[in-house]
């Protein structure tokens, strides 16, 4: 998957931060809200999970219990479609009634059947575009590194507000930022006003210094 | 296990104490036990708060063993808040202590003529009764302080708090955790207020000198324990999932699907979500150093309890729970955990229902008395409880009052009683088991165990549209069974996946017992206790209209699925044609 290819030009900025691995659940939160990616989109929801985050079916299988499609409960992952402007949401397993019938596949389905996914197109071609993940519980942990490496877009206000609020582990974790392929110093990524709006944020969580 | 205590609270001069077997009622714990007294004993047209209502306290039949999670406790009475027979359970420690000392159940009966406030010391020598009016009006945490002061620290207490005493219809009745804290609750129904009614304030247990129940075959029970507990240590739920962020895991997820009740039902969906979900619960724990995975009682190997403290990081409350969180959180427009944590410490301190109180709050934000949003003024309001001011009062007696004082039409309840944290709407299964319950609107009566593991009326086609009432009525079967034997029911998430973990389960009461249980037998029992509760709630008056929901589930559109609750009344009325 190559999340910024042709359309990079639409996010305003690029940052890169190099951090130790320690400090990557400080970026977990982000995912309950959601960050979009860039990839190939009016794929099946199998073939895009497999290309965004470089799990096999077994993990499919083993590991997402839950899979919310546009806010609606998805059963058929080979038969629902992500779009361009689509939001998926992914859960490990869950407890309660509730979370036994939110699950894929569910015995409860019919409790949830007002809520079900149905795909109604029947062609949606692929290209690339944008598409919004969230990510819960167990499941971040497990998936957020990746997506983390491979790159995010989201608002750069977001950015900045987690930022302050994580100010001390930032400053205790932060090994190295760029912006625009230009270091900065920490202080800057939360006070620095040329880049606004939606951004595209890279982290690597190796400890070498010098791999920019 | 086969004492039953029962205490006249209208003997004169005092109290009186009598310790009986537990003939006509053999065999049956817990939910079963609460629930067959009640129906023997009770008079269904009785008002709640008078001498003819009964306060039942059942340990589960596993309680007080070494088996895993066997600790909570039932406490069953005919309700103040909807009228009709009412089982609610609690963890925490009394359910273990009270096992250990033999007992099957506390019977509270009669009620004293004055105003005087009682408390109960039950230890290995018998069980006291004394007055202690300097009790009178404290909340939950300074009641429990003062027993510990009295009687040292081994003790556990089973304790009404100010709206108890002044028997309002929200009240819970509180059981001490580990760490000896009132903040385990029998919340639903106002179970508080029967106590408050019988003038007790507060039942100590000190199990000292006494040892586990002995089961009648150690090894097979040893065994089947062991079996018990790697089942819940492998499954996702239960193994994972629960002990990392607790029951407020499931928050993101309902909202995600648009079924997380705000603003008081009026939508699926709430922005603050993400604030106060399970995983932003957890880590803000963690960060505090609170503790974000802890039983409730001795034994639970899910722990999915927690401890949270406040920014300072001091002890604040135990970690507010999915249904906590939704009632003060998304329900009343709030996203700051720290003010949820606070309503949460309010109500187990003054001794309310959390789900009720939120609920209610809810309404009066319906009504303008404050807007959606409003923590502070949602704080204050639990204080008005607390004091005992008119406006307390009414905020103290649950939601339907407070909707018909303040002319609210929108009001969600089913029998009185509030809906709990999904909407009916979009999870239109869970919307039967709401309206059907013989208990009111109740999210625990449609936790259970498998049809197909159970073979409860044989196996259901969940794809068929009928399914989610055959679903409803199998999980309200099994589910009776599950109160009844003492066991979290959060252990049903395994048996629901491990049919050997269920078996485990029954071979665990088989090896106790020395008896010969089939999955049959447990559903039969199931069925029995439904039969009664639904007897009884027919003889207090109940009819098939009382199975609904409000209609306004029916008419008004949830976003953001817009959708409405389609299963129709002929339908709702099939669920107990068995
Ligand atoms: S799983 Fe939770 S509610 Fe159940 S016994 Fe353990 S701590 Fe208590």
């Amino acid at each position: 998957m190559n999340i910024q290819g042709d359309c990079a030009e639409r996010e305003t900025s690029k940052i890169k931060l190099y951090m130790k691995t320690e400090a990557r659940s400080m970026f977990f939160m982000l995912f309950q809200q959601g960050v979009q990616v860039k990839t190939s989109v009016g794929l099946n929801v199998r073939s895009i999970l497999k290309n965004v985050f470089d799990i096999t079916d077994e993990f499919i299988e083993r590991r997402i219990s839950t899979i919310l499609l546009d806010g609606k409960v998805v059963d058929d992952i080979d038969r629902a479609i992500i779009k361009e402007g689509s939001t998926l949401a992914l859960s490990g397993a869950m407890p309660g009634l509730v979370g036994a019938t939110m699950r894929t596949h569910s015995a409860y389905e019919s409790f949830r059947r007002a809520i079900t996914y149905q795909e109604k197109e029947n062609f949606y071609p692929e290209r690339i575009g944008l598409f919004t993940i969230k990510l819960f519980n167990v499941l971040t942990h497990e998936l957020a590194p990746t997506l983390l490496k491979k790159g995010i877009i989201l608002h750069t206000e977001q950015l900045k507000e987690m930022f302050l609020e994580k100010e001390r582990i930032l400053s205790k974790y932060l090994k190295k930022a760029c912006i625009d392929n230009n270091e900065v110093k920490p202080t800057m990524l939360i006070h620095y006003d040329r880049y606004k709006g939606m951004c595209l944020m890279e982290i690597d969580f190796s400890e070498a210094e010098n791999d920019s | 296990m086969d004492k039953i205590i029962r205490i006249n609270m209208a003997a004169e001069p005092a109290p009186e104490v009598k310790i009986t077997d537990t003939k006509g009622y053999e065999g049956l714990g817990g939910r079963g036990l609460t629930s067959a007294i009640v129906f023997k004993e009770v008079p269904p047209t009785c008002h709640p708060l008078s001498s003819y209502n009964k306060l039942v306290i059942a340990p589960g039949l596993l309680s007080g063993t070494m088996a895993a999670m066997s600790g909570r406790i039932s406490v069953g009475c005919k309700s103040p808040l909807t009228g009709g027979i009412k089982e609610a359970n609690a963890g925490g420690q009394p359910s273990q202590m009270l096992a250990r000392l033999g007992y099957a159940a506390i019977v509270i009966e009669g009620k004293p003529k004055g105003d005087d406030l009682y408390k109960v010391l039950i230890n290995k020598d018998g069980v006291k009764v004394e007055k202690d009016n300097s009790l009178k009006m404290l909340g939950n945490y300074e009641t429990v302080e003062r027993m510990k002061k009295e009687f040292g620290e081994k003790i556990s207490c089973i304790s009404i708090g100010p709206a108890g005493e002044m028997r309002l219809a929200a009240a819970s009745v509180a059981c001490t955790d580990i760490e000896l804290r009132p903040t385990r609750h029998a919340g639903r129904g106002g179970v508080g207020a029967v106590m408050g009614s019988k003038g007790v304030k507060v039942i100590v247990i000190d199990d000292e000198g006494t040892k586990m129940r002995e089961p009648k075959d150690r090894e097979r029970f040893r065994q089947a324990n062991a079996k018990f507990i790697e089942g819940l240590r492998k499954h996702p739920v239960t193994g994972e999932a629960l002990p990392a962020y607790g029951t407020n895991v499931l928050t993101n997820i309902l909202n995600e699907a648009g079924g997380y009740p705000t603003y008081n039902f009026k939508e699926g969906r709430f922005l603050g979500a993400a604030k106060i979900s399970g995983e932003t619960e957890a880590a803000l724990e963690t960060e505090r150093g609170g503790v974000a995975t802890h039983g409730c009682h001795h034994g639970c190997v899910i722990r999915c309890s927690g401890i949270y403290h406040d920014k300072d990081g001091r002890y604040l409350t135990k970690q507010p729970e999915y249904e906590t969180v939704w009632a003060h959180g998304g329900n009343c427009g709030i996203d700051d955990l720290d003010k949820i944590a606070m309503l949460d410490f309010l109500d187990d301190d003054t001794g309310l229902d959390t789900i009720e109180m939120g609920v209610t709050i809810g309404v009066a934000m319906e009504a303008g008395l404050l807007k959606f949003g409003d923590a502070d003024g949602a704080i204050e309001l639990i204080k008005e409880v607390k004091k005992g001011t008119p406006l307390g009062r009414i905020i103290g007696s649950g939601a339907l009052v407070t909707g018909r004082v303040f002319g609210v039409e929108k009001v969600p309840v089913v029998k009185g009683q509030g809906l709990p944290a999904y909407d009916p709407r979009a999870v239109q299964g869970i919307g039967v088991t709401y309206a059907t319950s013989p208990m009111g609107a109740d999210h625990t009566a449609g936790y259970a165990v498998a049809t197909n593991i159970l073979k409860v009326g044989g196996f259901v086609d969940p794809l068929k549209p009928e399914g989610q009432i055959e679903l409803s009525r199998n999980l309200q079967i099994a589910t009776a069974a599950v109160d009844s034997t003492g066991m979290c029911l959060f252990i049903a998430f395994a048996l629901l996946d491990q049919p050997e973990t269920f078996e485990a389960l029954i071979e665990m009461i088989n090896a106790f017992y020395g008896l010969k249980l089939t999955a049959d037998d447990v559903v039969n029992l199931g069925k029995n206790i439904l039969t009664m509760e639904r007897t009884f709630n027919r003889l207090a008056g109940f009819t098939k209209e009382h199975d609904r929901l409000p209609d306004f589930f029916k008419r008004e559109p949830l976003p953001p699925h817009n959708v409405t609750f389609s299963v129709t009344d002929e339908e709702l009325d099939q669920v107990f044609n068995w």
